[in-house]
């Protein structure tokens, strides 16, 4: 179980800075055991394929089977949730003294994946939550902390983060780094999880002005009227993001998740368009 | 002759008179057939006993005798695994040496210290699990003449080697026997191996990992099975020392297969492996960048040198550097995920492999999309290439953009390597006569969730035989390669 704040293990912020604390479950073990398994299984599979074209007899195919299966390892699968969705058996402590005790801050639900009830933790999914604390809220802080998140899972088990360290300060952000084109996005992009669009869009123009070719930027301000349902000024920004991209970029790979964002949208405005 | 002959100088004669008595014998318990070498401070025990000849057998007990082990021939492996501890932080003290703190040695001398550094890691698995100790002494004596000693040898190294010996003054040495068994016959050395090592290619009989007495330095892993490039990067004698991998919050020490190939990884963000499991090569995870040399601190080319490998503690029977991949949350822009460095190619030119959880994770996103997307920049890590290249020109058909046969949107559609929801919403192939076909590829698709091995076209790539959309690379499990030299 992972907890960063602002993506990263330690961080420092300002008054009028969002935090953002990420909280990530992965089961490493059972990634583990699932890749040792993946041979296997596709042993079985071709075994499977021999028995379909008559290559073997079933009695074959079912010792042949058993003694592969015999090599698997068992994969423990977590689950979390319940009623509600499995977000809320999360919980963001914070070290007072020698206490760990939960912390009582406004804390807002920005994303989480997998989107259902009860999530199970398995080789494959990852299940992250990334909750957001108001720079402007009257709770905040101040200075040094440690927090960690906690998770209850089925079975009465409770696995516990490692701690993140946030120091938050009294003074806002000095005026030249307020303005830096990054701080800007980062902040239009908390308005947006937070869906308060016009501020969104107020920081993206900010950012926009002070470096209008910002590839974050347009792709920000893109999302932000895909938001508000304008769809065409949406695919203007997508399409005029991915041409920045095809300009600044070395990358050997192209960006796909614009290509996806403009051809969906395209397909959503042809009939208007028609 | 002169007649006359000189006085002969007298000449001085020693003869040493053997008090008379039985020949006498020292001889050495061998270790244990089950024994592997832990770190963590174990501790095995040798007993040597003084006999007497008689009636053409060794008889227990001889006259006493000040008995003397002597370790020799021993391993001074750089830490105590292959990635543990750090490079500043590990030495190359001997790996096997008489526990002088240990209460059963309290009646002997020590000698031949060979301590290198006086910083062996107390902690390795679990909270001073490795007491402190200042010397590593390789020679032993009892204080008194005994007809039997015990000397207690300590270990410190997952992958320790070495000879012990043992000798008493005006003894012969007898071949050693088994724990609890009787002395051998006749003379002969009694020098044993630590571990019990008959096939002398300094692994433990009894691990996998020696392979019917292979030599150390072979690197024969075949799973998954790949034309030509068997191996992981790690020998055989590697794969037996082990590594120091993350287990919940804690570590623990592994030793790996011999015939599967192990890949390791220092997942920074806990963003899971996805579905690259399906790789078929076992993966193992690192809890920190110590434990793989510390992360590459160049942005965008090979990991630079020393970095990002996971054997940056080798010594005997390596053949060679293997790295690790780095895993990380990254904000880039536009783009889902990343892999960093100067491939696609192996692990050793990865920087690291990043993926937009941000954009993987948004709600417009298929619930798979982040564990495809993470098995598609790690499949470019270990040598995957795309299922086809993107054309240079847009391939226009009908009078709309298609994607030409044996591109990105070709070949399996459950590979997580072939472009989904991308471009394009036909694929057209020109047929023998010059016309094209077009064939619709719908929307939207679900991500892959596997790697494939063929080129073949499968749902919407597969309307017929006639009228199918191979991969011109595709078979993305036989391109697979992790080995680093």
């Amino acid at each position: 179980m992972y907890c960063r704040v602002n993506d990263e293990e330690n961080c420092t912020v300002h008054r009028d800075t969002p935090l953002i604390i990420s909280v990530s479950m992965v089961n490493d073990v059972a990634a583990t055991a699932a890749s040792h398994n993946a041979p296997i299984e596709d042993e079985i599979r071709r075994l499977e394929e021999r028995l379909e074209a008559g290559h073997m007899n079933q009695e074959e195919f079912d010792a042949a089977a058993e003694r592969l299966r015999r090599e698997m390892v068992s994969i423990k699968v977590y689950r979390i949730g319940g009623p509600g969705g499995w977000l809320h058996f999360i919980k963001i402590q914070s070290l007072t003294g020698e206490e760990w005790g939960d912390v009582d801050w406004p804390l807002w639900p920005l994303t989480h994946h997998p989107e259902v009830e009860v999530a199970e933790i398995d080789a494959s999914t990852t299940c992250y939550v990334e909750l957001g604390f108001d720079p402007d809220d009257r709770k905040r802080p101040e200075g040094e902390l440690q927090i960690r998140a906690v998770a209850k899972l089925f079975g009465d088990e409770t696995i516990e983060s490692e701690t993140a360290r946030v120091n938050f300060l009294a003074e806002g952000l000095p005026k030249a780094e307020r303005e830096k084109e990054e701080v800007l996005v980062a902040k239009g992009e908390y308005a947006l999880k937070r869906g308060l669009h016009d501020e969104a869009l107020r920081h993206v123009q900010a950012a926009l002005k002070a470096k209008p070719s910002s590839i974050p930027a347009l792709g920000l301000l893109a999302e932000i009227e895909e938001s508000r349902g304008n769809l065409k000024e949406a695919l203007t920004a997508f399409e005029t993001a991915f041409d920045e991209f095809r300009k600044q970029s070395k990358m050997r790979d192209p960006p796909r998740y614009f290509i996806k964002k403009i051809r969906l949208l395209r397909a959503r405005l042809e009939p208007e368009q028609a | 002759m002169s007649g006359e002959e000189k006085p002969s100088t007298p000449k001085k004669v020693v003869i040493q008179v053997n008090r008379p008595g039985p020949k006498l014998g020292v001889d050495l318990t061998k270790t244990p057939k089950n024994w592997l070498p832990d770190a963590r401070n174990a501790r095995l025990e040798f007993r040597a006993r003084i006999y007497a000849y008689q009636g053409g057998k060794w008889v227990y007990p001889g006259e006493p005798r000040k008995i003397t082990f002597i370790l020799k021939e021993v391993s001074k492996e750089k830490g105590i695994c292959l990635n543990f501890p750090s490079k500043n932080k590990s030495n190359e003290n001997p790996d096997l040496f008489f526990a002088n703190d240990d209460d059963r040695m309290k009646e002997f001398t020590f000698d031949e210290d060979k301590t290198d550094k006086k910083n062996c890691p107390t902690t390795i698995v679990a909270r001073n699990d490795n007491p402190s100790h200042n010397y590593h002494y390789l020679k032993a004596t009892t204080k008194t003449a005994v007809t039997e000693a015990v000397a207690v040898v300590r270990c410190e190294d997952y992958g320790a080697f070495g000879v012990l010996e043992a000798s008493a003054p005006e003894c012969e040495t007898i071949p050693p026997r088994e724990v609890g068994g009787q002395p051998g016959e006749g003379v002969g050395p009694n020098d044993i191996k630590i571990p019990r090592d008959d096939n002398d290619n300094k692994i433990a009989d009894i691990a996998p990992q020696d392979d019917g007495g292979a030599a150390g330095d072979s690197d024969g892993d075949d799973e998954p099975e790949i034309d030509g490039y068997d191996g992981d990067g790690l020998t055989n004698y590697e794969e037996y020392r082990g590594f120091i991998v993350k287990r919940g919050r804690g570590v623990e020490h592994i030793r790996t297969s011999i015939k599967k190939k192990d890949l390791f990884i220092y997942d920074k963000d806990g963003l899971g492996t996805g579905f690259f499991h399906k790789s078929g090569l076992v993966l193992h995870f690192i809890p920190k960048p110590d434990y793989y040399a510390g992360d590459s601190s160049k942005k965008d080319a090979s990991p630079d040198a020393g970095k990002q490998i996971i054997n940056f503690n080798a010594g005997n029977a390596t053949k060679g550097e293997q790295h690790a991949l780095r895993l990380v949350n990254e904000r880039i822009r536009g783009c889902y995920g990343y892999c960093y460095g100067d491939g696609p190619g192996l692990p050793k030119v990865t920087n690291r492999v990043a993926i937009n959880k941000k954009l993987c994770t948004g709600k417009d996103e298929h619930a798979d999309q982040l564990s495809a997307v993470i098995a598609h920049e790690m499949g470019h890590a270990v040598n995957v290439f795309h299922h086809g290249e993107e054309p240079n020109s847009d391939h226009v058909c009908g009078g709309k953009v298609t994607d030409e046969g044996g591109r990105v949107t070709s070949g399996d559609v459950t590979c997580v390597m072939r472009y989904d929801n991308y471009n394009y919403t036909q694929w057209c192939h020109v047929k023998d006569d010059g016309t094209h076909c077009r064939h619709p590829i719908p929307s939207p698709e679900n991500p892959g969730t596997t790697f494939c091995d063929s080129k073949r076209g499968t749902g919407c790539n597969l309307v017929s035989n006639a009228h199918r959309n191979d991969a011109t690379v595709g078979a993305c499990k036989t391109h697979i390669r992790i080995k680093g030299w």
